[in-house]
């Protein structure tokens, strides 16, 4: 019972730049809560579909397989990271598939505006 | 092209507008930071009692305290959204009123060049009111369409008006969560 009041009680850590503190700091005893950590990746997929973007843009990289490129590097770099990066077990982040849904519409449609609004920026 | 950077920064502005809106409404009220953490402490209760470990005596007390707590929750979810009803109506409007102001800027007009051909029900939103068969000749529509997909919830959760995992539509449990 004390424990379970306990672990209500545990404040989190919100905001990217809160967690960018925490992630810099962590050790293997860093214990993450689950909204933690998936709002860590969330940033992180944020962060990567705008860098994609304008790389992607500004290189010209066109058609289906630039598409299904980031597309393979959104679901690898959540699962590599999570399964072998970081001491977390995933079961308790959600699972796997939890991981990679959390954010991903966002990440994906952030990747698409970057991309096209840079390469028609620089290429147009 | 440069039109595309415009409706990119467009949206930000109109998303923005529209948190504004909604922190003057909703979340700046008592009652919504009250409801926001009931949801919190609920939904972290859930999980503790889901991933206790039991015998089998007391599945059936764990069932119980499950269900009181999903019951509580969608309670509090519900009366969340019909708190928010209010902001959506208004930022509703706003979007769509904007929507018009930046078609009728760049009505017809191609504002960006698609680095794909995209498949035949894209071609909807981003051929829109754009003539010939070039489908990789882009409008406002498609890329305020994302803007608003991206920025906004990025936004909401930047500022930290996002609704807590856990709550899906309409203020019901998420389907992942009703799995587990």
């Amino acid at each position: 019972m004390e424990k379970q009041q306990k672990a209500e009680d545990v404040k989190l850590v919100t905001g990217p730049a809160a967690l960018w503190r925490k992630f810099q700091s962590r050790s293997e005893n860093t214990n993450w809560e689950k909204d933690e950590y998936l709002d860590l990746l969330y940033w992180g997929k944020q962060l990567w579909a705008v860098i994609a973007g304008l790389l992607w843009g500004i290189l010209a990289l066109k058609g289906i397989f630039a598409l299904v490129g980031f597309i393979l590097t959104a679901l690898a770099l959540p699962i590599v990271y999570t399964r072998i990066l970081s001491s977390v077990d995933p079961e308790e982040m959600g699972g796997i598939a939890g991981v990679i849904q959390d954010g991903f519409v966002t990440q994906f449609a952030m990747f698409l505006v970057f991309w096209i609004v840079s390469y028609s920026f620089v290429h147009f | 092209m440069y039109g595309g950077i415009f409706v990119l920064l467009f949206s930000l502005f109109t998303a923005s507008l529209s948190e504004g809106i909604s922190y003057v409404l909703i979340y700046r009220t008592e009652n919504y930071k009250q409801k926001k953490s009931q949801i919190e402490k609920l939904n972290q209760r859930m999980r503790i009692v889901k991933e206790a470990a039991c015998t089998m005596e007391q599945q059936v007390v764990k069932k119980k305290k499950i269900a009181v707590i999903e019951q509580e929750l969608q309670q509090a979810n519900q009366s969340m959204m019909m708190m928010k009803t209010k902001s959506h109506l208004f930022s509703g409007i706003l979007v769509f009123l904007m929507n018009s102001l930046v078609n009728s800027i760049w009505e017809g007009a191609v504002i960006a060049k698609l680095p794909f051909v995209p498949i035949k029900f894209v071609r909807g939103f981003s051929h829109r009111n754009i003539l010939g068969e070039d489908w990789t000749e882009c409008g406002t529509t498609f890329i305020y369409l994302l803007s608003s997909m991206s920025l906004r919830v990025t936004l909401q959760k930047l500022l930290g008006f996002a609704p807590p995992r856990g709550q899906g539509l309409m203020g019901m449990p998420s389907m992942q969560d009703q799995q587990r």
